[in-house]
């Protein structure tokens, strides 16, 4: 074709097309807004730079911030909106919507730039949308709105320079959707302690741009704050309570949140709890399985998914698990027509294609679509599926937080959905420090969920602990119990019989819960407790442990505190005092323990708010005539005041700075914040700076003063004691000099008395109590005709020999207090040489040359444990402890190793090798099963079957927990071709 | 490094922009050139031939030649260097700009320098990124005053792409672009004739379709 064939009219390139991309977009009917949405739209889009909103899940926040970026970005044809999210699928659904505002005028929402969908160079397009004029964006509001996610929005923002911030970060609509990830805790008067997010919304609120705050749970489950007082104090706040929202629901009617307690492998208990609410009908589930690292994890998760799968099936009655490889989606199905479909969230190799399923709108739009969706950390905050009635949850989670970020994916209001119900099933614990009984403190916890339903901001958070590793605070262990200690080296049990030993006496100690709560309906720790000597009794019988009466008492209480340590303790929980009995034990025949929630509805939440408001009226009276009575006297009450109404004031202030943070045992309620402002005495409940810093030292040094049951001594030798001890002693002096320094906290006074010790800041006289105690020590050694030792396992030897050491000291030293009047005293008891230190060396010399000797007479080592020959075991536990030092290398005098070899005993002082010991018992084990063809049984009448039994469910134990099993003895078992012999079976 | 000027200026390139932009534009509104004070902006590509010399086959040379446009109504926007530096160096005196090309609109957009006539997108993509950035253009477009004819030019089918994309016809582009909201909040200053102009890639045997679609206001 040529030139002059176009000209001429001789084209046949133009291709006609039938897609008509003129015709008007259809956007068909569009409800109006929720009565909610526009009541909080009336009090938030009118000039209000700074705005929260909490509002419950599922309540249509994001339509609502939708609603109000809008009505903010058309308003100023500058202004650039940014909505944050944390998480790229929650952004998603901000990407398109329709939605009508109260006016009736519909809005076709589309933002411009969405960063979690195309997640490419984040942060390079948020600094372009910042920077960048978009000619036609005045006609088109869409073009200056970004969604991403808080950490998109934190790294644009610390990836700009302080110029670039100064010209780009102003006129900016900020929109932090899910408030509750930002962290402003104030650690000293208008100085926070912030992470990123926070850094990003304070600088803004600085630099006067607007800010929309918005979520569902307004606290932080790790009491931290979430935006700075400033802040707070210029915002408009719109709040809708549960029950308010519940009032407007059409479908729901009430929650229950039932508590399951056991110490079985959970994917084993877990057919009971699906069983549980599949017979109320209730089918489309979400099981949040427990973080690997976490107690009651196996530590193989994709073990667990597989195992939840088979009891889906066996409860549905399902014939075959077959996965569907384009989706990513289980279906159980089985020949009458069963089609179950389960979502595994949790599995990476399937999880991309799992989310891309759970994200589209089919998932609600069709109610066959899904029956199950399992996750770990997903499908949590934002995620958003409307037909789940169900819900597990297992194992302690981060946060009371996230565990109501989790209640709140079943809060939808769907058509023929009228009950939701949760179970959370929790590792066994013996004892509850905090609360009575454990309903009480699970009674307390689910009160907790339940207000913060209800209430923006009264109610300081709290979380329920176990030994999970996941837990907050992660300082419990989840790991086996520690296997260092003495007792289990004196017994000289190994690491299988250790694992056994726990195994069984966890088991025995859940029995007998569960017999108590049977027959008296609850128990107390103390009545646990008492029973640990019997079981340990029991169990050194046994396994032919040869033990006295002492050390079983020893090995009970060092059980016993492991389990302790798991205790379901309440931390920072203030709502003991509200009575409102949701929570009740059950029959535990089904599980160890269970404790059922009462259904939660409408007017049983109406009754909570009843019972709140009370107690805040009353605690509003106190506070009103604390205020007053400031006024009055131009001073603080002071909390030692004879007068009685004085110290009662002083006393009630103290506990309320503890409530505002989370402490203590008093609710703090935000009406008295508003009462004391009135009253011009706004720092009334401020803890100072450096009164915090004391008192978390004081609750430290309370702490360390239970763990030891002594007083801290500011001459010890350890670094911590030393330090606690001075820190007391300043406290005691500050305390008697008030009137001079003024430096004592109240307080600090609280805290102490709290712990029981209200006279720790007492001063005393040390001379006196140091002669008293010189006379018990004389007196003692006369009695027993020996110097105690500050190692005994006797508590009151224990002290009497550290004390004795530290005066020895005292006395050797020209820098520590030694009192004369001591030496007096042992005078006076004929031991004058009683605080001269002694060349322990030599001594220890002089007992090694014995010990060896004794080794040579009697052709063997000393037992500490099989002898009744007092010197025997008096020189085995030398040697053990020998051992001990030389392990550890702490304390060991190598010339004893010196004389040991002069007598020819080279490894007089080496450990035992416990997996040499274990592997000769593996050999055994395996040679006796190929003589009797069958595998040792635990329960056996023969005792050497018995044994092995016990030593293989020990190794089966720590080789399912991944915990002190030695792989030599696996090696050993595939050697006689029993390559399973350690597995688990059920 | 040495420059194919052959691939946009070749016998079937010219033919296109002749149908594609001089034909129409005056078939549209019935009228020879553009207006004086108004401007032909285009994705240029390169403007000189392998001496160094304006070639003739060129856009620029072409809508010249054939009365389209005066020379100081040409404004050209190149994205890659050397080929801005070449085509500076053969025509010195024209605008030429080297950045992207929606970017150039709307800087002089916000400048008030930006006086669009006839505005060629002669893009590389393919219809689904096509669709985003022509809607973009069309948004940009829209806010502009007076007669303006967009022709959106796109890369239909490749021999580069994946076997399971290699279905591309003239409907791709126009299902991406209904889906554009851009697009739609603006599309109703527009007309669209429903047409495509096909034309397979420039060298004799090329695989590769291009279409052009017009659309004016």
């Amino acid at each position: 074709m040529s030139l002059d064939n176009v000209r001429t009219g001789f084209t046949s390139n133009w291709f006609r097309t039938n897609v008509d991309v003129m015709q008007p977009k259809e956007i068909g009917f569009v409800h109006p807004p929720r009565k909610w949405q526009s009541e909080c739209f009336e009090t938030i889009a009118p000039n209000n730079p700074i705005s929260i909103i909490n509002a419950p899940t599922g309540s249509g926040k994001s339509t609502m911030l939708s609603m109000l970026a809008y009505q903010r970005t058309v308003s100023d044809n500058k202004k650039k909106t940014i909505i944050a999210v944390p998480q790229t699928v929650i952004g998603k659904g901000f990407n398109t919507k329709v939605f009508k505002l109260p006016d009736g005028q519909v809005i076709d929402w589309s933002v411009g730039v969405d960063l979690c969908t195309n997640a490419k160079d984040t942060v390079e397009q948020f600094t372009n949308f910042i920077s960048e004029d978009i000619f036609y964006s005045e006609a088109y509001p869409f073009e200056r709105i970004l969604v991403c996610t808080h950490a998109t929005l934190v790294a644009a923002f610390q990836s700009l320079s302080t110029e670039d911030k100064q010209t780009h970060w102003n006129n900016l609509l900020i929109c932090v959707d899910e408030t509750h990830h930002i962290q402003m805790h104030e650690i000293a008067d208008e100085v926070y302690n912030m992470n990123s997010l926070g850094q990003v919304v304070d600088y803004s609120f600085r630099n006067n741009n607007e800010i929309i705050l918005v979520s569902a749970t307004m606290f932080r489950g790790d009491q931290k704050g979430l935006v700075s007082d400033e802040l707070l104090k210029d915002a408009t706040k719109y709040n809708l309570p549960f029950d308010k929202y519940m009032e407007e629901m059409k479908h729901l009617k009430s929650f229950s949140y039932d508590f399951i307690i056991d110490t079985n492998d959970y994917t084993e208990d877990i057919f009971k709890c699906i069983k549980n609410l599949f017979d109320e009908n209730l089918k489309k589930l979400f099981i949040y399985i427990p973080h690997p690292k976490s107690y009651m994890s196996s530590g193989n998760k994709i073990k667990e998914i597989q195992d939840i799968l088979e009891q889906l099936k066996n409860n549905l009655n399902g014939d075959k698990i077959t996965l569907d490889e384009n989706t990513g989606i289980y279906h159980i199905t089985n020949i009458f027509g069963l089609d179950y479909k389960v979502c595994d969230l949790v599995d990476e190799n399937l999880s991309k294609r799992s989310i891309k399923f759970v994200n589209n709108e089919i998932i609600n739009k069709d109610r066959n679509a899904l029956d199950c969706v399992i996750a770990l950390n997903r499908a949590k905050e934002g995620f958003d599926w409307e037909h789940a009635n169900g819900m597990i949850v297992v194992g302690q989670r981060n946060s009371l937080t996230d565990v109501i970020q989790m209640v709140g994916r079943l809060l939808r209001d769907k058509q023929g959905k009228e009950k939701v119900k949760a179970l959370h099933m929790l590792p066994f614990s013996p004892n509850q420090p905090t609360a009575p009984n454990l309903d009480n403190s699970l009674n307390d916890f689910f009160k907790a969920i339940a207000i913060s339903l209800l209430m923006e901001d009264v109610f300081a958070p709290t979380f329920l602990q176990t030994n999970d590793d996941s837990a907050p605070t992660g300082q419990l262990s989840g790991a086996t119990p520690s296997v260092s200690s003495n007792i289990f080296d004196d017994l000289e049990l190994d690491e299988n019989q250790r694992l056994d030993l726990f195994d069984k006496a966890q088991k025995a100690l859940v029995n007998i819960a569960g017999g108590l709560v049977e027959s008296q309906g609850t128990y107390s720790p103390e009545e646990l407790k008492e029973q640990m000597p019997s079981i340990m009794k029991k169990w050194v019988e046994e396994n032919k442990i040869e033990a006295d009466e002492q050390q079983i008492e020893e090995l009970a209480k060092k059980i016993y505190n492991q389990f302790a340590k798991r205790s379901l303790q309440m931390q920072g929980i203030n709502v003991s005092n509200i009575n409102w009995q949701m929570i009740e034990s059950a029959d535990p025949i089904e599980f160890t323990l269970r404790y059922v929630g009462k259904d939660t509805t409408l007017e049983s939440l109406k009754e909570l708010r009843r019972l709140i408001s009370s107690g805040e009226s009353e605690s509003n009276e106190v506070c009103h005539k604390v205020c007053q009575w400031i006024s009055e006297n131009k001073r603080m009450p002071n909390s030692r005041s004879f007068e009685l109404v004085e110290k009662k004031y002083g006393i009630w202030i103290g506990a309320q700075k503890q409530a505002k943070i989370g402490k203590g045992e008093n609710v703090f309620y935000q009406s008295n914040q508003f009462i004391v402002n009135s009253y011009g005495l706004s720092d009334l409940f401020i803890l100072l700076s450096d009164e915090e810093k004391s008192n978390e030292m004081c609750n430290q040094v309370c702490q360390w003063i239970k763990d030891y049951n002594r007083n801290p001594s500011k001459d010890s030798d350890n670094a911590i004691e030393k330090k606690y001890g001075s820190w007391v002693s300043t406290r005691r002096k500050a305390k008697k000099e008030l009137s001079k320094s003024g430096n004592f906290y109240e307080s600090n006074q609280v805290i102490v008395e709290s712990y029981g010790l209200s006279d720790l800041f007492e001063t005393r006289n040390q001379e006196k109590e140091s002669n008293d105690l010189c006379v018990m020590v004389c007196q003692w050694i006369i009695d027993n005709k020996k110097t105690p030792s500050s190692v005994s396992k006797d508590l009151v030897q224990k002290k009497y020999g550290e004390w004795l050491i530290r005066t020895k000291i005292a006395k050797d030293s020209s820098t520590k207090c030694f009192y004369e009047s001591n030496q007096v005293i042992a005078e006076s008891y004929g031991m004058p040489n009683l605080f001269d230190k002694i060349d322990y060396e030599k001594e220890s010399n002089q007992t090694c040359h014995l010990i060896c000797q004794w080794v040579i007479d009697n052709n063997k080592t000393p037992s500490s444990t099989t002898t009744k020959d007092s010197i025997e075991k008096k020189y085995g536990t030398w040697i053990i402890n020998q051992k001990q030092m030389k392990n550890k290398n702490s304390g060991f005098i190598t010339s004893n190793q010196a004389i040991a070899e002069t007598y020819g005993l080279f490894d007089l002082f080496e450990k035992n090798d416990i997996e040499s010991k274990s592997n000769e018992n593996c050999h055994l084990v395996c040679q006796w099963i190929k003589s009797n063809n069958k595998t040792p049984s635990k329960r056996a009448e023969d005792l050497v079957e018995k044994k092995y039994g016990i030593w293989l469910t020990g190794a089966k134990y720590a080789k399912s927990k991944n915990k002190y099993f030695y792989q030599s003895n696996q090696e050993i078992a595939n050697s006689y071709d029993l390559p399973n012999l350690f597995e688990k079976t059920r | 490094m040495s420059i194919q000027s052959q691939v946009w200026s070749g016998n079937k390139k010219i033919i296109a922009r002749e149908e594609t932009i001089i034909n129409q534009y005056r078939k549209i509104y019935n009228r020879q050139s553009i207006p004086q004070d108004k401007q032909y902006w285009t994705m240029c590509g390169n403007l000189s031939d392998n001496n160094n010399n304006i070639n003739h086959d060129s856009e620029y040379a072409q809508i010249i030649r054939e009365g389209l446009i005066q020379p100081h109504q040409f404004k050209g926007v190149e994205i890659d260097e050397t080929i801005y530096k070449r085509n500076k160096q053969v025509l010195p005196n024209i605008e030429i700009y080297q950045d992207d090309f929606f970017k150039t609109l709307n800087r002089q957009a916000n400048q008030n320098q930006f006086k669009p006539a006839i505005v060629n997108a002669d893009l590389i993509n393919m219809p689904e990124i096509g669709a985003i950035y022509i809607s973009k253009i069309i948004a940009l477009l829209s806010m502009m005053p007076g007669e303006v004819m967009l022709v959106a030019n796109l890369v239909l089918d490749s021999p580069y792409i994946s076997p399971t994309r290699k279905k591309q016809d003239i409907d791709r582009f126009l299902v991406n672009l209904k889906n554009q909201h851009k697009f739609n909040a603006f599309k109703h200053h527009w007309n669209f004739n429903n047409e495509c102009y096909k034309y397979a890639g420039n060298r004799e045997h090329s695989r590769t379709s291009m279409g052009s679609y017009i659309f004016w206001k």
